[in-house]
């Protein structure tokens, strides 16, 4: 703590604190421009300029440090004129007003400033005659008008950019922009050119936005004070501010959405529309960050294709159809038709015919009564959601080691690691907003070591990338491990003192090969060696991977050997140092607490332990399915082969997202009968016997569970459309329609209600309440009312008690290069798109962005098969074929085929195969045979 | 793995004069390759590239006219119009003074002018001076600077043996010594003087500074138009390499003393304020050269966090004169001497050592008096931010204390005289379009102060103040700014040449508020002023 005095008045600041905290905190008040909330330190306006008694000349307060019995003044005439002159000459230029009416921001922060200075806000044109004078005396006297000449800014507005428009002429050069874009975002896209008078802006140097490097994260325009940086959809005045959780990836942003009502063109009113976005302040996920998708991507929910009332398939309708075939039904109808099937068919063939799958974009009370339903209603053991896909490899793993599947860390813990281990994440682009917090540790000293087959952009900035060939993973962890050891770096304390198992795994890498090592991952030893030296040799290491390393049939062995890692370095239950899977969707971490699972019940408590069972049959008045259903995969296996006969599917795109999509459809054909509950008309309805419209997250109270195990208040913010309801409610109708007891069973889906219910019987969540969310958010285990939540797992030791070494088991991948197939093909996600595209696709501003799908390949791969760069090709592997766009990337592993996910004109997944993890049943979508062609004739 | 943030690494800004140097601008390729190189973003690479004139595309063909103060005056009362024709000329592009204003009117490239084949430096001295000298050898060498009373002679007049003797004191393995070649106040050329004629004597002055603080990395810091300099400096380091009291040229080699310096030679990439210390390091760094006042001060942590002395060429040329000829040759008569430039009208403009506390007369008559022996108007006592005095001041010392009351400073002695007839508003207003084109922009007041400034003389210029006078009271809300609030002494000094205008030039400034401009100079119709592009 530092006492101090500002105005007379004593002060006391923290550590570390500047002039400009001192200030604010005596009440007296500096002007300030430059100084951006959350943005480091600039320093170039001089506004919050103030005095030292024993200094002569006044110092910027915000880059004076605060030091015990200073004595500081705010005020004197001189500052006080000098500070006026500046602002004057600020505004000589300043078109004011320079912010459109209903700028979620306010006021610009000059004009605020020229009025609370009582300055005038707009000066006489340059070209405007004035009285004239005749001499120029040399006046005593101050003249009270400021003749400061205006020049016209000659750069015209940048309108090139979808999302973001910048308009020169309102720019008071404070340098905010720039510090969000490269400081807090690491993107550096915007600097200056030239210097002095001469100086601009300038995106990716000089390029317009549109044509530079900007990823429209829109930091800049949270950070800019005036009207220089817009957003290209205006603002409307007197619209309503709504804070709730960003419905796209897993980091679980807290956003704040404008929505004001619109004209419908009849005269009535609409449901109204997001005209903007901002981050919701002072949220802990994201700390005011945002990327694209979440500040420019939510106009999904208002577009018209929303299903806005329930469909039955009409009866002369194929399998599958478009929405022709399909005719609006009462809401009574069509859920009566949806109970009266299911219970019908789970009662003439029993439950196990019956499956359900859950949704990662659905909140955990609708998951939490979907699982209810399946398990209750119709005695289904078959209830599952795509985690299956994402990260049961990792929850298999760390489960089974450690004693959660759960991720340890917040997402800011990594600013406080000084090593970051990234695997098969491409985190730039699937978890924006955590790769800041990555980007910016790595900034400040930490060491960032990347593996990937491809040069994601991270690798770009990392102390080293390790680009192995996809499937090598077993090889490289392995090789990591073992050059730890090499070197001594092991944290032999922890390893005594918290695991078991270490013998084994030590025995096993003492034996590896490591020429094999190189020879199969395709890198250098002496990269992998290096790599372990920072890995080993960090005070705190922070470990993340994505899909890359879960989705292979070597999933859960991969993960068991990155987690191995933390283990082998010490590194587990500390702020900075940890295990982090980071999970995909806005609530895929939610929907797998809430046992939207074939082995567990809400709160990972297995099905096959009696007492639980008991607990929850209870609570809901009926028997409970003893033996864990089947996973996602096997459900659609088992459709095909007709043991599953019905599904009911809420908020999924199987038929899209699912590996080998021929057998996906053909289960799905055989059906019969499938419910789908969604928010459009997906792939999969196609193959519905029913369509169900559902409010999207945007429309619905409730949580969601983010990829830090934090438990967050959704809030509806529009009206869901037409008839459509929330999935709550359509479930609690079911439940009362079987008569299922609890929650839900008055036939209403009441967030508050359901989560009062998992909360009394999940012990993770049982400190959560609706009301208590609507306060904080919360990250479990929250074992109770009193209990602050858990950011950290691990931190009194293992969950497990001693955390478990898993010997390393090198597993290739289940196809392999051959004669026919030479190519591996590879498939991964966009920052602009999202999983199946359902909802990105449908935003204007990412849909302008990146209209359509094309592949990657290094160039002698596109010679090799006769393949021009820019031209359609064909991907065939054992499963099928597909034509799309070829680019070469130099960067890329040659003989390495990438192809993005989220086209539905370039169906990737119908090339997957569908081995599974033994262990996980994750399908392998990272490495897969494939044959590249330039022929486009062949389909 | 990689250490960018390192003083073995060939500096940006080197890196971008190769490429500069192939392709006469800096390619889309080269742009690339850089970005990869440095591991910035096509952002960063243009935030640093587009600061430094010195890497505009300059095509085969393109030559640039100084229009600084002594070249104004080269034309006499046709100066500026002439100038105004040059510029029209196809390849031509104005620039701020070049530093050659013994030759005005001046452009770049030039015609090579002779200069004498200048004396290697005397490495048989220096080996005494050499890594195994004893210490006491060099503390009776720093006495004797501190005896002599050397201080900066770069303009901010600073003691310079106490930083040397603070350096000394640090023992930190790796100090750095940087010889600040980066010369731009306008009507200054005395350290390109220095360097050409005398070369062996400031690498000299360097070699000694490096052994008397221990210092095992140095470099010259080399204004971008005294390119010329460059081949004798390198033969210089030649010699001392050769004589084996070099580590290495450039890069540092490992085999030779570890306790010698090596020495490299960095050009400039020609912003003005890149002669202020803390910009200059920050552009060797890679960043924009924005000066960063302390603390921490250079000494303390400069260059890549080392300390880190920087010495202006003429301090370094006197370090090894004192050295040779001992303290009292320096003081004379107690107060030191300078090396002044003198240019304008003057018979035998140039650069003439005299005591510090000469006159500007003195000067004058060192020079030869005006041509044609027309009266003085006016004179610029020490380069363009050190004000404009009137005839009344020539028998003022050129000190601080004596200037004081003229409100101006001695600064960098660079003189520039002009004769009855020569427009003193249009001086300043060069001047004041100098210093606002010059500010690197990062903070407000400087930035927008300046052009205030810049502005309202250009249209006293202009006449266009027949309409929208010059209003002082603006001006000295905008002096009280940049004095206040400004981050370094460009902003700080600023005021200085609109302040002595207004003040000892009232008449002249009345007669242009009226339209009128006695020397014929400042037409209100005579087209553009030339607007230095600032390279």
């Amino acid at each position: 703590m530092i006492r101090l005095t500002v105005d007379g008045r004593p002060v006391t600041v923290d550590d570390g604190a500047t002039l400009l905290d001192a200030v604010r905190a005596s009440g007296s008040w500096v002007p300030a421009l430059c100084a951006g909330a959350s943005l480091p330190t600039g320093g170039g306006c001089r506004l919050c300029a103030v005095r030292l008694v024993d200094q002569a000349r006044p110092m910027p307060a915000c880059r004076t440090a605060a030091a015990p019995r200073m004595v500081v003044r705010t005020d004197g005439d001189a500052l006080h004129r000098a500070r006026a002159q500046v602002v004057r000459l600020l505004l000589a230029d300043h078109p004011a007003p320079c912010r459109p009416p209903g700028d979620p921001r306010g006021e610009c922060e000059l004009e605020a400033l020229a009025r609370r200075l009582r300055l005038p806000l707009s000066q006489p044109p340059a070209t405007s005659p004035s009285v004239p004078i005749p001499s120029v005396p040399i006046p005593s006297v101050p003249i009270p008008s400021v003749p400061i000449p205006s020049v016209p800014i000659p750069f015209p507005p940048d309108t090139s950019h979808p999302a973001l428009h910048f308009h020169p002429a309102a720019c008071v050069e404070c340098g905010r922009c720039i510090r969000a874009c490269g400081d807090i975002q690491g993107h550096h896209v915007i600097g200056w050119h030239g210097a002095g008078i001469t100086r601009t802006l300038a995106f990716s140097g000089q390029k317009n936005l549109a044509d530079s490097d900007c990823v429209a994260c829109g930091q800049c325009l949270a950070a800019c004070p005036t009207g220089a940086l817009l957003p290209a959809l205006a603002p409307v005045p007197g619209m309503t501010a709504i804070d709730t959780i960003c419905p796209y990836c897993g980091v679980g942003c807290g956003i704040t959405c404008h929505v004001a009502p619109e004209r419908d063109g009849h005269g009535g009113e609409t449901r109204g529309r997001i005209h903007a976005v901002t981050s919701q302040p002072g949220q802990p996920a994201n700390r005011g960050r945002l990327c694209v998708k979440g500040r420019f991507g939510l106009d999904f929910v208002t577009r018209p294709e929303r299903l806005t009332q329930p469909l039955m398939r009409r009866p002369d309708a194929p399998k599958p159809c478009g929405p022709e075939g399909f005719e609006a039904v009462p809401w009574d109808t069509a859920l009566e038709r949806v109970a009266t099937t299911l219970l019908d068919i789970a009662q003439r063939h029993g439950g196990h015919a019956v499956g359900g799958l859950g949704s990662a974009k659905c909140t955990n009370e609708d998951n939490y009564l979907f699982q209810k339903w399946l398990r209750a209603g119709l005695f289904s053991p078959n209830v599952d959601h795509c985690a299956r896909l994402c990260h049961s490899s990792s929850v298999a793993a760390l489960g089974a080691m450690l004693g959660s599947g759960a991720g340890t860390n917040p997402n800011t813990d990594f600013l406080l690691a000084d090593a970051i281990f990234l695997i098969g994440t491409n985190t730039l682009e699937t978890h924006p907003v955590i790769a800041t917090f990555i980007r910016q540790a790595h900034a400040a000293g930490a060491s960032l070591v990347v593996a990937d087959p491809r040069r994601i952009g991270l690798a770009h900035e990392a102390t080293v990338h390790l680009q192995h060939r996809p499937g090598s993973d077993p090889w490289l962890v392995a090789g990591l491990a073992r050059e730890i050891l090499n070197a001594d770096l092991a944290d032999n304390a922890f390893i005594a003192a918290h695991t078991e198992g270490f013998e084994a795994y030590r025995a096993a890498l003492l034996a590896l090969d490591m020429a094999e090592v190189g020879r199969v991952t395709g890198v250098p030893r002496a990269a992998i060696r290096h790599a372990a030296h920072h890995l080993g040799g960090a005070k705190n290491l922070l470990t993340a991977w994505g899909m890359g390393l879960t989705q292979h049939v070597a999933g859960t062995i991969n993960c068991a050997a990155v987690a191995g890692l933390a283990l082998l370095t010490g590194n587990l239950g500390r702020p900075g140092a940890g295990v982090n899977p980071l999970r995909g969707q806005n609530n895929v971490q939610g929907a797998s607490d809430m046992g939207v699972l074939p082995n567990v019940l809400p709160g990972y408590q297995p099905v096959t332990d009696s007492a639980t069972r008991a607990r929850f049959g209870a609570a809901w008045g009926r028997p409970l399915p003893e033996t864990p259903g089947l996973t996602v995969v096997e459900m659609l296996r088992a459709a095909a082969d007709g043991d599953l006969r019905a599904m009911h599917i809420m908020g999924e795109n199987p038929a899209l997202s699912d590996p080998d999509l021929e057998h996906v459809h053909a289960g799905l054909t055989r059906l019969e009968f499938l419910a789908v509950q969604d928010v459009f008309f997906t792939q999969t309805c196609a193959w519905a016997d029913v369509i169900l419209p559902a409010a999207s997250v945007l429309e619905r109270a409730g949580s969601v569970t983010s990829t830090e195990r934090r438990v967050q208040r959704t809030r509806p913010v529009l009206p869901p459309p037409g008839a459509a309801r929330a999935d709550g409610d359509i479930l609690a109708w079911l439940l009362e329609r079987a008569q299922v007891g609890g929650a839900g069973s008055d036939g209403n889906g009441d967030a508050a209600a359901v989560m009062a219910e998992m909360a009394r019987l999940t012990p993770l969540y049982r400190g959560l309440s609706a009301r208590r969310l609507e306060r904080e958010s919360v990250c479990w285990p929250c074992p109770a009312p009193d209990h602050p939540g858990t950011p950290i797992l691990h931190a009194g030791g293992p969950l497990r008690g001693r955390a478990r070494f898993v010997v390393p088991l090198l597993t290739p991948p289940a196809e392999t290069p051959d004669a026919t197939y030479p190519f591996i093909l590879t498939t991964g996600r966009l920052l602009e798109h999202y999983q199946t595209g359902t909802l990105s696709r449908r935003s204007a501003v990412l849909d302008e962005l990146v209209p359509g799908p094309w592949a990657t390949a290094h160039p002698d791969t596109l010679s090799q098969a006769g393949v021009t760069d820019g031209a359609t090709a064909r991907i065939s592997t054992r499963r099928g074929e597909m034509a799309i766009t070829l680019r070469a990337d130099p960067e890329a592993l040659p003989g390495v085929i990438f192809v993005p996910n989220h086209f539905a004109e370039a169906p990737v997944n119908r090339l997957i195969h569908d081995q599974l993890d033994p262990e996980a049943k994750i399908p392998e979508y990272k490495c897969v045979a494939a044959a590249l062609s330039g022929e486009t004739s062949g389909r | 793995m990689d250490t960018f943030a390192d003083i073995r690494r060939t500096p940006l800004l080197t890196a971008l004069h190769q490429a500069h140097a192939r392709r006469r601008e800096i390619s889309p390729e080269a742009r690339r390759r850089l970005a990869a190189e440095y591991r910035l973003s096509a952002a960063q690479l243009d935030d640093f590239i587009s600061f430094f004139p010195a890497f505009s595309a300059r095509p085969e063909g393109t030559f640039r006219v100084c229009t600084g103060p002594a070249c104004r005056l080269a034309q006499g009362a046709d100066g500026p119009r002439h100038l105004a024709r040059q510029l029209a000329t196809p390849g031509a592009s104005a620039a701020f003074c070049l530093g050659h204003c013994d030759r005005a009117p001046a452009v770049i490239p030039a015609a090579d002018a002779e200069i004498p084949t200048p004396a290697p430096p005397d490495t048989r001295w220096l080996e005494h001076y050499g890594p195994d000298a004893p210490r006491q050898r060099l503390d009776a060498l720093l006495s004797d600077l501190a005896a002599a009373g050397l201080c900066g002679m770069g303009g901010g007049g600073f003691p310079a043996y106490k930083k040397l003797a603070a350096l000394r004191a640090d023992p930190a393995p790796d100090k750095v010594l940087i010889a600040n070649a980066d010369e731009g106040e306008p009507g200054t050329f005395k350290d390109r003087w220095l360097l050409d004629h005398h070369p062996g004597t400031v690498l000299t002055g360097l070699y000694l500074a490096c052994r008397i603080t221990g210092a095992r990395h140095a470099l010259i810091y080399l204004r971008h138009e005294y390119a010329a300099a460059e081949p004798r400096l390198v033969a210089a380091l030649h010699a001392m390499e050769q004589a084996g009291l070099l580590r290495g040229i450039g890069a540092a080699a490992d085999t030779a003393h570890p306790l010698l310096p090596s020495i490299a030679i960095v050009r400039a990439g020609g912003p003005y304020i890149c002669g202020e210390e803390t910009a200059l390091i920050a552009s060797l760094e890679g960043r924009r050269g924005l000066p960063a006042p302390g603390p921490p001060y250079p000494v303390d942590a400069g260059l890549f966090g080392h300390p880190t002395l920087v010495h202006n060429v003429e301090t370094l040329y006197y370090l090894a004169r004192i050295g040779r000829h001992g303290p009292a040759w320096y003081r004379g008569d107690g107060n030191g001497r300078r090396h002044f430039s003198a240019s304008g009208p003057v018979r035998r403009p140039g650069i003439y050592e005299l005591p510090a506390h000469s006159s500007a007369r003195q000067v004058l008559e060192a020079a030869g008096g005006l041509v044609d022996n027309r009266g003085v108007a006016a004179f610029i006592p020490g380069g363009g931010s050190s004000g404009l005095l009137p005839a009344t001041a020539l028998d003022v010392p050129l000190t601080a204390t004596a200037l004081a009351p003229w409100g101006a400073g001695p600064g960098t002695g660079g003189m520039v005289f002009l004769p009855r007839g020569a427009c003193v508003v249009d001086m300043a207003a060069h001047l004041a379009e100098f210093l606002a084109a010059e500010s690197c922009g990062q903070c407000d007041p400087c930035r927008l102060g300046t052009r205030h400034q810049a502005r309202a003389l250009d249209a006293l210029c202009r006449g266009t103040s027949q309409n929208t006078p010059l209003d002082p009271a603006p001006l000295a809300d905008t002096a009280i700014a940049l004095r206040q609030l400004s981050i370094c002494g460009l902003g700080r000094f600023a005021p200085t040449v609109v302040e002595t205008l207004l003040r000892h030039f009232s008449t002249e400034v009345a007669a242009h508020g009226r339209g009128e401009c006695a020397a014929g100079v400042c037409p209100t119709a005579a087209g553009a002023r030339n607007t230095g592009d600032g390279a």
